[in-house]
């Protein structure tokens, strides 16, 4: 009984002092949230692609067609970054607390031309570096943000031949593996 | 007190265990080079061509070093992974789009992904 108690106190101790040196919590790191955000985003983007538009599409049971113009079809459905876009839509219809599109340097629809130095800054960072994502802080207004930017790949020769194809598309020797643009998170500091 | 013990204890084990490593090391220092100079060349082929979807788990690619996300590919064997890598599997498309990659080279990334998954 009496050597239960004393190696409870001293497993107590023990605990006590590996708490020691932690600093005090201070909310979530900024990274950790937009990184837990984008998670999320790649993981429905992943399973729309995967789970709907492959299964369900012409590549599959051919049921829905996925088409830029997809109100005008009657099984028509939305492109995977219409789907995202869709999202950054209904999120900025709720919250101010964080924004996020889906953004490129050559870009088909130019609503999704970068806007600020530090995305367009973001966006060549990832182009330029294969698989790494960019974070940065900027002012806009009286606000300080923390910026993150996370590359969008092209995964499939469909994501190629469409955006090479397309007329409004600034590029027209995109490849497979290449980043054809990034997601950009921002919430305020 | 018990704490400074506990550190005691686990640095007394980790230099034994790097003295273990370095008399087991000691005979074998010129393979050990080649073996070196292999995973650095692969990890270069990895970040040229693969890095893009493996860092980042890009469309549910296997993040490399993840052992979650490796645990269940591993046991088809290097051969498999290799065959899969070079023809397409599921989402990930064959070589991943770098058609001038030989089979050799796909061979090195993926005994790279292996080690960095073990
Ligand atoms: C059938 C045609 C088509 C396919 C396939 C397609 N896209 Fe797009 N993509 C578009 C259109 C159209 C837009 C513009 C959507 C909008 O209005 O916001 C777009 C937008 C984008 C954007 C935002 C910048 C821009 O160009 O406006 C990115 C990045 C992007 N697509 C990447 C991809 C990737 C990666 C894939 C493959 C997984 C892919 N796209 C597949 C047609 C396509
Ligand atoms: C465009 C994105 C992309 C690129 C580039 C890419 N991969 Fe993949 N890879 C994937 C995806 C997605 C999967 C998961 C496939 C699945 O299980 O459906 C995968 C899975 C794999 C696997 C596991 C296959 C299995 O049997 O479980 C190997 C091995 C692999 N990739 C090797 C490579 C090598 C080597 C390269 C570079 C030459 C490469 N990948 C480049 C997307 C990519």
């Amino acid at each position: 009984m009496k050597k239960t108690l004393m190696t409870l106190a001293m497993a107590t101790v023990a605990v006590g002092l590996t708490g020691c040196g932690e600093p005090e919590s201070k909310g979530v790191d900024p990274k950790i949230y937009t990184d837990s955000l984008f998670a999320v985003m790649k993981a429905d983007r992943t399973n729309y692609t995967k789970l709907v538009v492959k299964r369900l599409g012409p590549a599959g049971a051919n049921v829905i067609k996925p088409d830029e113009h997809w109100k005008d079809i009657d099984n028509g459905t939305l492109l995977p970054a219409q789907m995202f876009r869709a999202g950054a839509e209904a999120v900025a219809e709720m919250t101010d607390d964080f924004t996020y599109s889906l953004q490129s340097i050559w870009p088909i629809n130019s609503q999704n031309a970068p806007k600020t130095d530090m995305e367009k800054k973001g966006l060549e960072y990832i182009a330029a570096n294969p698989g790494e994502n960019f974070y940065g802080e900027e002012k806009l207004g009286d606000t300080t943000y923390f910026t993150a930017v996370y590359p969008d790949v092209a995964v499939s020769d469909a994501c190629t031949s469409c955006h090479n194809d397309h007329k409004d598309s600034p590029k027209s020797d995109f490849q497979l593996g290449e980043v054809m643009g990034g997601v950009v998170i921002r919430v305020p500091l | 007190m018990l704490a400074s013990r506990v550190r005691l204890c686990f640095s007394a084990i980790l230099i034994i265990a790097a003295l273990v490593g370095c008399s087991g090391e000691r005979g074998s220092t010129e393979s050990l080079g080649t073996a070196e100079q292999q995973h650095k060349a692969a990890e270069l082929l990895y970040k040229q061509n693969c890095k893009v979807c493996h860092a980042q788990g890009i469309n549910g690619a296997p993040i490399v070093g993840n052992k979650k996300m490796w645990a269940d590919r591993l046991p088809q064997g290097v051969d498999v992974l290799v065959k899969h890598a070079v023809e397409g599997y599921g989402l990930m498309p064959a070589k991943g789009g770098k058609d001038h990659l030989t089979e050799a080279e796909i061979r090195q990334i993926v005994e790279y992904y292996v080690a960095m998954a073990n």
